[in-house]
């Protein structure tokens, strides 16, 4: 292998597992008695630790190790982790730290730049102060783990159950004959012979060669089940026998089931590899669930094969393996070069492909006109699968926040809630990673001057904890992303006297909630009362603004004074190929989003009469504000006698576009404009057309935005 | 296998010798049923049985049911050589050995 590709997987890696094992600290700091959750962060830090090895990091091995000596010594509960009497720890809080110091010491790897020695000697000094403690104070407890492997005792016999079949006489067997093998095995502690259907010697029902007896035996051995079946090897056929191990047996099961490789496997496999149950149990489980249904378990249960809790075990195991394999088999690690240039590919595909189907129209030949649709249909379908690769749930980038939160509001003394969904919505991956930074300030924000202290919670009467949301779902070709908080909400009247202060608005200016708002997102504006570290410099909004208008998207922001805020972003789901609506103005060809249109109506004459010159249409009842395209963007072309509304809906506003000519729907391959044009307003982006002919793509957030808005001022002339 | 029925003062005596096994049960069975019929108590001989197995042990639990159930007396009064495994399940029958 390349050694730098190793290592930038290695990097990539051990970004994820860091991730992971962020996510397993903070459910430790739930709930500090999971064991599973301390093995899972040993394992990272563990994997982190042997793979860096690979590479000769010998910083962060030596780092790593002293980190896993800690975390084995709190494994086998030699250093408890205890909590102070404010609900802290500090062991975990070290654990915390020696993460995000591992994950420096990663990120160095990338920048080239070292880590400060001094902080990892302060952190290699305080984590082998913990283990060291462990090596003292605690008992050794070692010694009183081994009886538990060694053999069962008395107290803990096998319990067997054998009920024998009718022939069993008639078979030549003697069921007392199996008593003897089973001596042989270990000390039978107790047998009671059962005879509930044993008729009595003058019933109808009694025949002296049918065998109706049972036995109820208890064996103290040290043989396994199977050998204990092995025993009444030539009745099992008729007879059910049932095994169950002793007690003390069902924990070592339980041990044996979770450290069983992980391999998907039937849930019997599993209890049969583990020697909890023996094949045949199993064939007769499996033979009594297709008779009445049921659950595998459940009948092996109830046969009195095994223990509840050993099953619980292995349904478990199964359940984080089938994760586990669920979670190899959908991700395949690609260089995102390697994908970008496929995108790129596909697009260019789907203009080329364009182009042929229009060129066998116009050459008329029909057999020409069907393969070259059958060709178009196949390339649509390789772009939707082309841009489905891309698209990754928003979930990853929303529970990162869980660390955000717990971090910043541990630092301000506030107690703060995340509450996370609609994480499964996705969108494309570079939009993913250009959102992050605008969600973490928002997040910031609502921390830092959203959620109040606990004291003024309480006197306002709301809960001391306070809750931010994240949520996320589509919305028309969108994908919504919504940063809520149930803090003080917005403070209208010193929004808008700072905005004075600031020149953004001349007193006296009627505005209304909305637009009030809007002016947190203006350069330079800040209403946070103090400056802290996190935010309040006034940088900050207007940068998430621009982030996110860069992005094609809108941001907007809703609030209600003491009971909180909600900003809302819009973003579209790809930045690469969308479906388009073609549209004609003056002569040139345009495209709108197609996600984003309702329905297209006629301009009628009528209609221009009635709107007596202010741009807006009556649809049926509704006022529709309407943008006349060419007088926005010229072009030659007289006034065709018929015009046409296109009627498009974003983020809950309908405005029309007023257009000469509906093309019909396109796919579109959005190029970015070069610099020099990113200034125009009302356009965000071009593609080229099958034709080789540019379309522009309308930019309908602000389109939509300029016609709402013109609509508003007449409306407030009016009033 | 061999059964003796003798029959003094209304108490039923059978002697069981010999293999007392599956191959006499069906035998064993009316003769059981038979001294039950005719009598007020049954004892069982085992003492001259050489070896017994889980069927007769099951038969003689039958019957000790069908005693019950009439209300007459029915008890196993000697036990021969056989194997240990047989006095396990014997005494799994909680038939009380009142003589050796």
């Amino acid at each position: 292998m390349d050694l730098e590709q190793g290592k930038k997987i290695y990097i990539e890696e051990s970004r994820e597992l860091l991730d992971d094992m962020d996510q397993a600290l903070l459910a430790l700091e739930s709930d500090p008695s999971d064991s599973e959750l301390i093995n899972r962060i040993f394992r990272t830090a563990h994997t982190i630790k042997g793979s860096g090895g690979m590479f000769g990091f010998d910083e962060i091995v030596s780092f790593t190790h002293v980190l896993e000596t800690l975390l084995d010594k709190v494994r086998a509960g030699k250093v408890p982790i205890e909590l102070d009497a404010k609900g802290q720890s500090p062991l975990l809080a070290l654990l915390f730290r020696s993460r995000d110091h591992l994950a420096k010491m990663i990120e160095s790897l990338v920048s080239g730049e070292g880590v400060p020695g001094a902080e990892t000697e302060d952190l290699v000094g305080l984590l082998k102060s913990f283990s060291g403690a462990g090596e003292s104070n605690a008992p050794p407890k070692a010694a009183p783990a081994a009886p538990e492997t060694g053999p069962a005792t008395a107290d803990h016999p096998y319990h067997i159950s054998v009920r024998f079949g009718r022939d069993t006489f008639r078979h030549g067997m003697d069921p007392a004959a199996f008593l003897h093998p089973l001596a042989k095995l270990g000390e039978i502690t107790s047998v009671i012979c059962v005879l509930d259907s044993l008729p009595a010697l003058n019933d109808e029902a009694f025949d002296p060669e049918n065998c109706c007896l049972g036995f109820e035996i208890n064996l103290s051995t040290t043989a396994s089940k199977t050998e204990i079946e092995d025993v009444f090897e030539f009745v099992r056929e008729e007879s059910r026998i049932a095994i169950l191990p002793p007690e003390s047996r069902a924990g070592e099961f339980v041990d044996l089931i979770k450290s069983h490789p992980g391999e998907d496997m039937e849930l019997g496999a599993y209890l049969v590899q583990c020697c909890a149950v023996t094949s045949t149990e199993i064939m007769r489980a499996l033979e009594e669930q297709k008779k009445g249904g049921g659950l595998i378990g459940e009948i092996l249960v109830k046969q009195g094969s095994i223990q509840k809790e050993v099953v619980h075990a292995a349904l478990e195991k199964q359940k984080t393996v089938r994760a586990q394999k669920a979670q190899e088999a959908s991700s395949i690690r690609v260089d995102a070069g390697k994908l970008e240039s496929l995108i790129d590919l596909v697009g260019e595909l789907v203009i080329a492909g364009a182009n042929v189907l229009q060129l066998s129209q116009k050459a008329g030949s029909g057999a020409l006109v069907e393969s070259a649709s059958g060709v178009y249909r196949l390339v649509e379908e390789l772009r939707e699968i082309a841009l489905s690769v891309r698209m990754v749930p928003i979930g990853e980038t929303f529970t990162r926040f869980q660390r955000v939160v717990r971090d910043i509001s541990k630092e301000l003394g506030k107690e703060i809630s995340l509450v996370i969904s609609g994480g499964e919505a996705e969108l494309d991956k570079t939009v993913v990673e250009k959102i992050n930074d605008p969600l973490v300030h928002l997040v910031r924000n609502s921390i830092d001057h959203g959620i109040e202290t606990p004291e003024v919670r309480e006197q306002r009467g709301k809960p001391a904890k306070g809750t931010i949301r994240l949520n996320a779902y589509h919305d028309a070709g969108t994908i919504v992303i919504e940063v809520s908080d149930d803090g003080g909400g917005l403070n209208r009247e010193r929004i808008l006297k700072k905005a004075v202060e600031r020149g953004l608005i001349s007193a006296g200016q009627n505005l209304s909630d909305r637009e009030v708002y809007r002016l947190i997102f203006e350069a330079g504006f800040s209403t946070a009362e103090k400056v802290t570290d996190l935010s309040g410099r006034g940088v900050g909004m207007d940068v998430v603004r621009r982030n996110i208008e860069a992005l094609r998207g809108s941001v907007d922001v809703s609030s209600e004074e003491g009971k909180g805020t909600k900003v809302t972003i819009r973003l579209p789901l790809t930045l690469a190929i969308i479906d388009g609506f073609q549209v004609g103005v003056g002569g040139n060809s345009y495209v709108v989003p197609l996600d984003m249109v309702v329905e297209c109506v006629e301009l009628t004459e009528a209609d221009r009469r009635s709107s007596n010159g202010r741009d807006f249409v009556n649809l049926r009842g509704e006022v529709l504000p309407f943008v006349m395209l060419k007088h926005l963007f010229g072009g030659n072309g007289k006034r065709d006698a018929r015009e046409n509304i296109v009627v498009i809906q974003y983020a809950g506003m309908k405005a029309g576009f007023v257009v000469d000519e509906l093309m019909g729907e396109v796919q579109t391959v959005i190029k970015p404009l070069g610099k020099v044009f990113q200034g125009l307003k009302g356009v965000s982006g071009a593609t080229i057309l099958g034709s080789g002919e540019v379309a522009l793509i309308l930019d309908v957030p602000a389109l939509v935005r300029l016609a709402v808005e013109r609509e508003g001022a007449m409306e407030s002339v009016n009033r | 296998m061999e059964i003796k029925s003798t029959k003094r003062k209304g108490v039923h005596r059978l002697a069981v010798s010999g293999e007392a096994t599956i191959y006499g049960v069906s035998q064993a069975a009316d003769a059981v049923r038979a001294a039950l019929a005719g009598a007020e108590s049954l004892q069982v001989d085992l003492s001259g049985v050489s070896e017994i197995d889980s069927a007769f042990i099951q038969l003689l639990l039958a019957a000790g049911r069908q005693a019950d159930r009439d209300e007459k007396k029915m008890e196993i009064v000697g036990y021969g050589g056989f194997g240990e495994e047989a006095m396990l399940v014997l005494s799994a029958l909680h038939v009380e050995p009142s003589a050796g």
